[in-house]
């Protein structure tokens, strides 16, 4: 498999140079893959995606698909979907219209375009709506036209800006298990722009993060997940437990990994001696009395989140965060009660990085 | 404050507006009505048998059509690419260009006229400058009394409606909509012609139906610049009135036009909310360009000659006012400022100038608080009544000038009592053409009060009067400011009511620029285009203070 689009250090600023919105960034993509470009709002993502759409013009760098050099390919010539964040459906055309747009564009025959337009109604489950005006229908709906709209041509590759920004949690999740079963059923390849960590998991093999216009990161999600390359990406993904850490060998051989709230022999060595412990709140469990390897905590703050409480604890002023599931058997966290922690040290990880 | 006083209020904002439109309006239409349907013993339908049956009226009727549909689409024609340069360009002096191009369209039509006399008419510039050139015997240009002079006027005149309305809407259009269509493989002239221009057809059609509408009624230009065959329905009426003495025949004249002229309004106010929920608005610049390609320029100095060419009448007629026979010189202003009372003249110019100012004063006091009133009424957006009613105040200005005139002249006695000879009908005109300004104004700034404040003015104890005087008035003041301005420049250049209700003591400027252009020799046209000029002056001035006072939230027209 080799890669369709790659970007060469693509930079772009904005104000006459005030502004750094893209610096360098780089990546492969290969044919059928599906990334996310994942950061905070002003990050540089959809300045990523304007780019390699050529709505905008980089100030250096190249975008090339299957080798061809783009840079002076207009965007209605480039042969790429782009879904808008906020849609840019077509107000003056109904549903059916706003979907043969692109495939009227390539001056197919009209056997042809509504052979396709009735194939993505079927696609998107949306076939009652096709005569229907675009405000006259929900906003779910209008992100399927909008979906549709965009995969209509074929493009050979599929932008989506921030597809489920706007929509409700259910929604979210049914339409992002319905954008990997289109993106498997068209094979499309696919950049998906997100600020939300979780979308971008559901629907890609590799994941881009951006901070201030750096790419800061870039790997499959368990690597990110499980490694965040920086601090920032660390704190992005929502990851609190974060401790300095120092590697030491002892006298006997082994290695020892030291940190504010414990010591334990960890199973995989990081690069460097002075790293940082991410500690997962779920390998944090409280118990009421003293056990053996147990630190003495304070309960500070009890939230509940999902099916778990988020405990916050403090233990000789460090802050620590435990996910308790909830159960009937046992009763809710108090604020402000001396509890007993345990931390299973195996499932902590060691970061290549100090703050 | 006790319930039953908040009540009181509240109907006191609502019934004295409706009390003066009852009066001002509904009194005189439904009389217009009356005498034009036959119900006042002619007859039922008889006057619009008579007018139907009457070749020479048909042929007004459709003159006045006809002039008003070719003046639209030549408007267009020639707004069209400026309004695309204004909406897409940014450029130095782009904010003072948008500006200027309004003054000819808050100009009093009487004034447009002089201006376009003074660049082309018989001894205007452009002819001085070309026997002067060429050493010629007549003037080449030879175009008043013409239909020519006649579309130019319009043209001239609503360019500013075409620039404004549509460019508005070109600048706030979301760029994504287009960036769409590029992605979907669309060329931009695919771009342009199936996605730009279908968005923007509503606008257009709503600056079509505006103009439209403004050229129908068309009196001042038509009366100085045109000759008898020009006649428009609103001429007509006037000389049914003034000259033929039938009302019968001027109040049918009068409704078809009324029918003609409020259908209109209603298409713009469709067209324009059309135009508004098509284009989803996002801030201006957005789509800006400082493109640098000889294209871009052409398209840059071609709005820029547009613009000159709107200017060049007002900016003829402040030149020309200076010119006498023997050169330069102030023969006009020295004219106007005499007290004298000439042979032709009832009063004096002094006396007619004075006479306007009164009458705009008047107009000030009685439309702003009326206007501030009625949006007081129509600021809560939701209550079921506020379109309807917002709809009926705004009635007025689909109601043409002389329509207006000859609605009092029917009406405004009861029994012996009679005040059409008195300057009430002029005061209740120049108001209830003003006071809707002034609602427009006022109420898309009320709007943008948060009731919060409102409320917060309440918790810390305020009663509404004074939460109203404390925390509303403040905020409004400038707005009140700014409708008080155009009341008193409505005021100022008002013509054909007054014409038609005028009495030589109640002379005022416009009347007085007519009286001076029906009188021959070279000081009665210069004594017209002095106080042309001091009435554009004022015009302007007041147009300068409203372009300053103006900020963010308001809409066009």
């Amino acid at each position: 498999m080799s890669s369709i689009l790659t970007i060469r250090s693509l930079t772009k600023s904005y104000d006459g140079g005030h502004t750094q919105a893209l610096s360098d960034v780089s990546l492969d993509l290969h044919e059928g893959k599906s990334l996310a470009v994942l950061g905070p709002s002003g990050c540089g993502k959809s300045t990523l995606l304007r780019l390699i759409a050529g709505l905008e013009t980089p100030d250096a760098g190249e975008v090339v698909m299957n080798g061809e050099t783009l840079n002076n390919v207009p965007p209605h010539r480039r042969g790429f979907g782009l879904m808008h964040q906020d849609l840019a459906l077509f107000p003056h055309l109904n549903v059916r219209d706003n979907i043969a747009f692109g495939l009227r564009s390539q001056q197919l025959e009209s056997p042809a375009i509504e052979h396709r337009v009735h194939e993505l109604l079927e696609l998107m489950r949306i076939e009652s709506l096709a005569d229907r005006a675009v405000d006259a229908i929900s906003g779910g709906e209008q992100q399927r036209v909008a979906l549709a709209r965009s995969l209509a041509p074929r493009p050979r590759l599929l932008m989506l800006d921030e597809p489920l920004g706007a929509l409700d949690r259910r929604l979210r999740e049914e339409l992002a298990q319905e954008i990997r079963r289109i993106r498997d059923h068209e094979g499309v390849t696919l950049i998906y722009v997100t600020h939300d960590h979780d979308e971008a998991f559901a629907v890609a093999d590799e994941i881009l993060v951006l901070e201030h216009g750096l790419a800061v990161q870039h790997g499959p999600p368990e690597e990110v997940w499980l490694k965040p390359a920086t601090p920032f990406v660390a704190r992005f993904l929502g990851h609190e437990n974060l401790f300095p850490c120092e590697i030491s060998t002892q006298d006997d051989g082994t290695t020892e990994a030291r940190c504010a709230l414990g010591l334990w022999q960890p199973a995989e060595l990081p690069d460097m001696p002075l790293c940082t412990a991410l500690i997962p709140p779920e390998a944090v469990t409280l118990a009421a009395s003293n056990q053996d390897e147990s630190v003495a905590a304070t309960i500070t703050d009890v939230t509940l989140q999902g099916g778990s409480y988020d405990v916050i604890l403090n233990i000789q002023d460090e802050q620590l965060r435990a996910r308790v599931p909830v159960s009937a058997s046992s009763a809710r966290p108090h604020p402000n009660t001396p509890v007993s922690v345990t931390i299973d040290w195996t499932q902590t990880r060691l970061l290549n990085w100090i703050e | 404050m006790t319930n039953s006083r908040v009540n009181l209020w509240r109907t006191a904002w609502i019934a004295l507006p409706l009390t003066f439109l009852m009066i001002a309006f509904a009194w005189p239409l439904v009389s217009v009505m009356r005498v034009a349907l036959g119900w006042d013993g002619q007859g039922i339908l008889s006057p619009f048998i008579d007018a139907v049956s009457d070749p020479y009226l048909r042929g007004r009727f459709i003159f006045t059509t006809w002039q008003a549909a070719l003046s639209t689409v030549l408007a267009l024609a020639f707004g069209l690419p400026s309004a695309y340069v204004f909406a897409r360009y940014r450029f130095r002096g782009r904010g003072v260009l948008l500006a200027a191009i309004t003054i000819p369209f808050i100009l009093p039509p009487i004034v447009m006229a002089l201006g376009l006399l003074s660049l082309l008419g018989p001894s205007g510039l452009a002819n001085d400058a070309l026997t002067g050139l060429f050493g010629l015997d007549e003037a080449p240009i030879k175009l008043l009394n013409t239909f020519a002079i006649i579309l130019i006027a319009h043209v001239v005149y609503e360019y500013a409606i075409v620039v404004r309305l549509i460019s508005t809407f070109w600048a706030n259009m979301d760029p994504a909509v287009q960036e769409a269509a590029a992605m979907l493989g669309a060329s931009p002239r695919r771009v342009f012609f199936n996605v730009t221009l279908p968005l923007l057809l509503p606008a257009i059609a709503a600056a079509a139906a505006l103009i439209f509408l403004f050229t129908f009624t068309s009196f001042g230009i038509i009366l100085i610049l045109g000759a008898p065959e020009h006649a428009t329905l609103e001429v007509e009426i006037y000389t049914l009135m003034t000259k033929l003495f039938r009302p019968h025949i001027a109040a049918a004249l009068a409704l078809t036009q009324l029918v003609a002229t409020f259908g209109m309004l209603w298409a713009y106010v469709k067209l324009q909310s059309a135009a508004v929920t098509r284009i989803r608005l996002r801030a201006q610049d957005s789509m800006a360009s400082t493109g640098r390609s000889p294209a871009d320029y052409i398209m840059r100095i071609g709005a820029l000659a547009s613009v000159l060419l709107v200017l060049s009448p007002p900016l003829a007629l402040l030149i020309r006012s200076f010119i006498t026979p023997d050169g330069l010189g102030l023969d006009g202003y020295t004219a106007i400022m005499s007290n004298d009372r000439n042979e032709y003249f009832y009063i004096s110019p002094v006396e007619a100038m004075r006479n306007s100012l009164a009458f705009a004063f008047v107009t000030v006091i009685l439309a702003v608080p009326l206007g501030v009133l009625a949006a007081y009424g129509l600021r809560n957006p939701r209550a079921w009544w506020r379109n309807p009613l917002d709809a009926l105040y705004m009635l007025p200005l689909g109601v043409s000038a002389v329509t207006l005139g000859l609605g009092y002249l029917l009406s405004l006695r009861v029994g012996e009592f009679d005040v059409r000879t008195t300057v009430v009908p002029i005061i209740l005109a120049h108001t209830l053409i003003a006071y809707p300004f002034v609602i427009r104004v006022v109420l898309s700034t009320m709007r943008a009060i948060r009731p919060h404040l409102r409320e917060a003015a309440h918790v810390l104890g305020a009663s509404p009067l004074a939460a109203a005087m404390r925390v509303d008035l403040p905020i409004l003041s400038r707005a009140i400011l700014v409708g008080s301005v155009f009341a008193f420049a409505v005021s100022l250049g008002e013509f054909g009511a007054t014409l038609l209700l005028n009495r030589p003591e109640y002379t005022t400027m416009p009347v007085a620029i007519l009286n001076y252009l029906t009188r021959p020799g070279a000081i009665n046209l210069a004594s017209a285009l002095a106080m042309s000029t001091v009435l554009m002056v004022v015009a302007g001035a007041g147009f300068f203070l409203i372009e300053r006072a103006r900020y963010r939230g308001w809409g066009e027209f």
